[in-house]
């Protein structure tokens, strides 16, 4: 990918992809964000989306959540089993980690692994049928959320400061020529 | 009712694709596949699509990540092999893939090398790669064992003095030829736009 920390300017869905994790959000979670925000103009595909997190993972944007490394790690206090790190309160966690801030009460059999096929039946509302896992969920029944991490935040905030140079250049610009 | 297909496209993945959709219009899902096989259900038509995706250059835990985030995604995704080769112990050195990927075995990424992606048909353009730059970058897969064979059978075609180098060089000439035109094309349109 073509984008530099130091000086360059980021690509549109970099930088959407770093706006989309400042909350923890799973890759079809991103898509939806991205889609919403732009409106529909700007549709990625998961292959597209895949290669754009795992570059940006690996270059310390974002990072998974919900594990021993996780981007922030603000109050090692609250550091469940699965070693995720949250800034809020984890007295809720499900044993999964969870990674969101919201009531996990209801996750105990919805993390349910694949192989619990009677579990899969019950489900419901899949268009597949019995024979398929549900959708929206990898094969060991979570899906792998990320979070932008303060190295990512800074590269974010340049690039807006960056933005924002640029509209006020092209508005300078734009006035002139209309006046 | 499961209705079986016996079809080889080798690495025609746009005949193949197109064949999946056309069949998936007509109300058939599949459900299942192996080396020639294509077993589809019933479905309303049009229920579903299509894409062929390439990871023949992908390592096995690569690959298999790269399965759990399109599954994660709402996507049904199946193996599918892109040579006809009904071995046991083989091993394929692929110096044109990543990391890991570079020895293919049986148990590993040998016909392995492609998914069939499904997903619900919403009326919305299936794909999988949506900027240039992404595309670019599948094409050079695409490209990079076609490449590589064209430099092997060039050079055993030119020092050996086999004229069967020579054909096979060629041969991957074509595909070759198609996938850098393509890519081009692609890096013309990078210049000025993102997607």
């Amino acid at each position: 990918m073509r984008d530099y920390g130091k000086g360059g300017a980021l690509t549109e869905v970099t930088f959407y992809i770093l706006l989309a994790l400042y909350t923890p959000r799973h890759g079809y979670a991103v898509m939806q964000f991205i889609e919403e925000k732009t409106g529909g103009r700007l549709v990625l595909g998961a292959g597209t989306l895949y290669g754009a997190l795992n570059t940006l993972a690996d270059k310390g944007w974002i990072a998974p959540w919900g594990k021993e490394d996780s981007a922030t790690c603000e109050d090692n206090a609250h550091r469940g089993k699965e070693g995720s790190a949250t800034c809020g309160d984890n007295a809720h966690r499900g044993k999964e980690g969870s990674a969101t801030c919201e009531d996990n009460a209801h996750r105990g059999k919805e993390d349910a692994s694949p192989s619990d096929s009677t579990h899969r039946k019950n489900q419901g509302a899949s268009p597949w049928g019995n024979r398929d896992t549900a959708p929206w969920r990898s094969r060991d029944g979570r899906k792998k959320e990320y979070m932008i991490t303060p190295l990512g935040r800074e590269i974010a905030a340049r690039e807006y400061g960056r933005l924002q140079e640029l509209t006020d250049v092209a508005a300078h610009i734009m006035d002139i020529r209309q006046t | 009712m499961a209705k079986k297909y016996y079809r080889f496209f080798g690495s025609f993945l746009v005949a193949q694709e197109g064949w999946l959709n056309k069949m998936a219009d007509r109300g058939y899902r599949l459900i299942r596949t192996e080396k020639l096989l294509y077993e589809f259900e019933e479905c309303p038509p049009a229920r579903t699509r299509y894409r062929m995706e390439f990871i023949g250059g992908k390592s096995k835990p690569s690959a298999a990540q790269y399965r759990a985030f399109l599954e994660g995604m709402g996507y049904r995704v199946f193996y599918k092999n892109i040579n006809l080769n009904y071995s046991v112990g083989k091993v394929r050195l692929r110096p044109w893939a990543e990391k890991g990927g570079r020895i293919a075995t049986n148990s590993t990424t040998f016909n392995r090398e492609l998914f069939i992606v499904e997903k619900e048909n919403d009326g919305r353009p299936f794909e999988l790669h949506s900027t240039y730059e992404d595309r670019m970058q599948y094409c050079r897969s695409l490209r990079a064992p076609w490449l590589f064979l064209f430099a092997m059978s060039a050079a055993l075609g030119i020092l050996a003095r086999a004229w069967l180098g020579g054909v096979f060089a060629v041969f991957s000439l074509v595909p070759l030829a198609l996938y850098q035109l393509e890519l081009i094309r692609l890096g013309k349109e990078a210049r000025t736009r993102e997607w």
